[in-house]
Parts: C-alpha cells; structure tokens; sequence
C-alpha cells in the first residue's frame, strides 16, 4: 500500500476529526481507504463509472454519517466496508438492474473479475483475487464470491441457491479462516 | 453455553457484514460483552476482511479525488463564501460615503441584506435539499428491497400452494419414509398415487452427500427394487420422481453420481412400507 507522507491520525483521531468536519481527515481516510472500498464497489456494480458514483456517494455518507458510527461495535474500516457495500447494492437494485443479470453472471464471475482487474492494473503487492480465490474449495469460494464480491445477503444465497442457511454461515465462516491463513 | 460452537455457526461473520435481524445483533452484543472470546473473534474477523480488501484493493483515476472531495464538503465551501460575503458587506455599509443622500443610504443598506438573506436562504435550502435528496435515494432503494422480499414470498407461496394441490387429492397416499442405522434422523415422505403411478418425494432431513454421489429412489415391487429417479437433497418442496406401480415399499440410498442399476444395500439410509 502506498502510505502518503503525512501519516499523522490513529483512528481515534481520525474519527474525532471527521466529526469535527475536518477536510483534512477526509482527505486521509480517501488516501488510506478509498482503493480498497473501490475495490469492493466495483466488483459488486461490474461497472467503472458506476462504481465512480457509488463511491462519491459512500464518501458523501461518511461525511455526514459519522456521528452514527459507534466504535464499540467496531473497527471503522467495518462500517465503511458495509457503507460500501449497502450502498452499491441500493444501486444496483435502483438501476433495476435484475437479480436475472447477477444469476446469470454467476458461472462467469471470476472471469469477469479478471476482466475488471485488467482495465485496472493493480498494484504489485495487491494479490490477484482469481488466485486468491482459487485456493479455496469450490463451495467455500462461490459463498464468499457471492457475499464479498457481490453483495449477496447469505439468507439470499441461501433461498436462490436452495443451501441451508447454516451451511451457507459456516461455508463463509471457513472461507474467511482459509483466507486469513493464505495472506497471513 | 459452548463459545466455540456459537462461534462455528459462522453468526459472528455474518453479524460484521450486517446481515442479522436486529434481535440477533442485540444477542451478538451482549454476548461479546460476557465472553472475551467472541470478542476476540470478531476482531479478528474485522481484520481478515480488511486485509483481503487491501489486498483486492483497485485503483482510482487520479481526478477523481478532487471531484469526490470537493464535492463532498461542498456545501461548507458555499457557507465559507456566505461568510467571506458577509464581511463584504458590512465594509460596503461602512465605506458608503456619507454624502449619499439618506434615502439611497438606507435603499443600499436593505437591497445588501436582502442579497444576505436570499444567500443564506440559498445556502439552507441547498443543504436541505441535499438531504431531501438523499432520503429519497434511501427510501427507493428500501422500496426496491421490500419489493424484491415480497417477490420471493410471493414465488414461495406459489410453490408451496402448488405442492399442496398436488398432494390434497383423494387417491394420495403419504408414506413415511423412516432412517435406518446408517442415519436414524433422516426422514422423507412419498406421495404416491396408486392409480396414475405419480410418485412425489419430500426430502425433510437427509445428510448432504459428497459431491461425487447422489441419492436414488427405489420402490420396491415384488421384492425386487425398481429405480424411481435420482434426486437433490437441497431442493425444497415436492419433487416429481418416476412413475412406479404396485409397490410395496419405498428407499433411498446413497450411489455414485447418475444412479446405479441397483442399489447399493449397505448405503440404504431410508424405507417406508406402502
């Protein structure tokens, strides 16, 4: 990542100056955080000028939402990840743009992940995600596909692809403990 | 109760992507105030999917920092004009020369607050509408999600009354279908019409199988088993099988994927007799 010089906020501070309307602080938290919730927009919207919308929105929303984000529930990168992704599946769903579209792009979805990466050349130390996923097994990936890649809720998951909710909890929970292991 | 069994229902993950009713959140919370466990889970959960962000991280046209930023403390930039104006204004009414005529004076004096007000006026309204506007985003996209909800009970329900009336009609036989040692919880009912030989299966509980095997129905006829169809376990709601006269029992067992010609007896998780 690339860190900007001016690395001055813990982010306790970080958040007590975004309360306190501090462009600065905005700046830093685009600085350090936008890429990654860009990231996570894109590959739920599949489109770049759209994902270029929703992320204006998102960063619009911490502006002016982050008196709600309580710190006791956790971490600010969480609340800006679900920022991220609520927001880019309320657009999608208001460009009725079908839940058909996103079925159907579901036997394709890491080639149309590749085709994204290529349009945006990632960095050196950012990991491919076919290659991340890849290394899952095949049920544990297509959960965290459809849940972290394209903003599925798991109970959705688990009415249209007809698996047991519990089954679709554990398979995302494995996924995660798999993948902790392969970036660590 | 067992912290490591709560935790390996994956409740925690789906509790930090946001997707549990509001009285499972509450349980979530209080729970993580009593056991350090959960709370340790959770935080590194929250790691874990900011590492993977990071690491998935895409990149941002340049430009787009600036219109994002700008456009986003916009409305405090306009009140900062407000107030640069303001200052403006009051120099204006200072430096008025004196040897105006009283009348002009005072023409001045209100035609510059009027100009005031209209800009704060402006300013509130512009902020207002902000906000209007991105309640009305909020409430159409709710809307979409409550119209998506009532879509998917209404197909369940046409799925379920569909299943009702095919099973509510006289000549229908219901036949438990009971698990045997391989797997006592298992449970699945035939409805079978005797007349027109239609077989319908309701899978209740039966363990996922592997993905290389599947699970077949046979009816049993004069003792002898005859394939009634293969089937998945996952699918809810009635299941159409083949055709099956005069039998005297139903069973599943488990085979290679496709099915087998016969089945494989110690793989026999269910029976029901007619």
């Amino acid at each position: 990542m690339s860190r900007p010089n001016h690395q001055k906020y813990s982010e306790q501070e970080l958040i007590a100056q975004l309360i306190a309307q501090d462009k600065l602080a905005l700046e830093y938290l685009y600085d350090h955080f936008s890429q990654a919730l860009y990231g996570i927009i894109l590959r739920i919207v599949g489109s770049e000028n759209i994902a270029q919308e929703v992320l204006q929105d998102v960063i619009l929303k911490v502006w002016n939402n982050i008196g709600s984000y309580d710190s006791k529930k956790g971490r600010l990168f969480t609340w800006l990840l679900n920022l991220a992704r609520n927001q880019a599946i309320d657009k999608l769903r208001s460009k009725e743009i079908q839940r058909q579209i996103k079925t159907d792009r579901l036997g394709n979805t890491v080639y149309i992940l590749d085709q994204a990466k290529s349009e945006y050349p990632i960095k050196e130390d950012s990991i491919g995600i076919k290659e991340l996923l890849e290394r899952l097994v095949p049920e544990q990936r297509i959960v965290v596909e459809l849940v972290y890649f394209q903003g599925y809720t798991q109970s959705e998951i688990s009415k249209e692809f007809d698996i047991p909710l519990g089954t679709v909890k554990t398979r995302l929970r494995y996924a995660l403990i798999a993948l902790r292991k392969i970036l660590n | 109760m067992n912290i490591q069994e709560y935790i390996s229902t994956g409740i925690l993950e789906a509790y930090i992507l946001d997707d549990l009713s509001q009285t499972e959140n509450v349980e979530v919370e209080k729970l993580a105030n009593e056991y350090p466990e959960i709370r340790d889970e959770i935080a590194r959960i929250e790691e874990t999917l900011q590492i993977i962000a990071e690491k998935t991280k895409e990149s941002i046209p340049e430009a787009l920092k600036a219109q994002i930023l700008d456009s986003t403390i916009g409305p405090v930039g306009l009140q900062g004009d407000v107030e640069k104006n303001l200052g403006k204004t009051s120099i204006l009414t200072q430096v008025e020369p004196v040897t105006s005529p009283t009348k002009w004076r005072y023409l001045v004096a209100a035609s510059i607050s009027l100009a005031t007000l209209a800009s704060i006026a402006a300013v509130v309204f512009y902020i207002n509408w902000k906000e209007v506007e991105q309640e009305r985003d909020d409430l159409i996209a709710q809307n979409q999600r409550l119209a998506d909800n009532i879509q998917q009970v209404d197909r369940d329900l046409k799925h379920l009354s569909n299943d009702y009336n095919i099973i509510n009609k006289k000549n229908f036989q219901k036949i438990a279908l009971e698990g045997l040692e391989i797997s006592p919880e298992s449970l699945a009912f035939i409805y079978w019409n005797r007349s027109t030989q239609k077989v319908y299966l309701n899978v209740n509980s039966l363990p996922i199988p592997d993905r290389d095997l599947q699970y077949q129905l046979w009816g049993i006829i004069d003792g002898k088993p005859v394939d009634a169809g293969i089937f998945e376990v996952n699918l809810s709601g009635l299941q159409r099988m083949k055709d099956i006269a005069g039998a005297s029992a139903f069973a599943v067992t488990l085979e290679p994927k496709g099915g087998s010609k016969s089945p494989t007896m110690d793989q026999m998780y269910i029976i029901g007799n007619v």
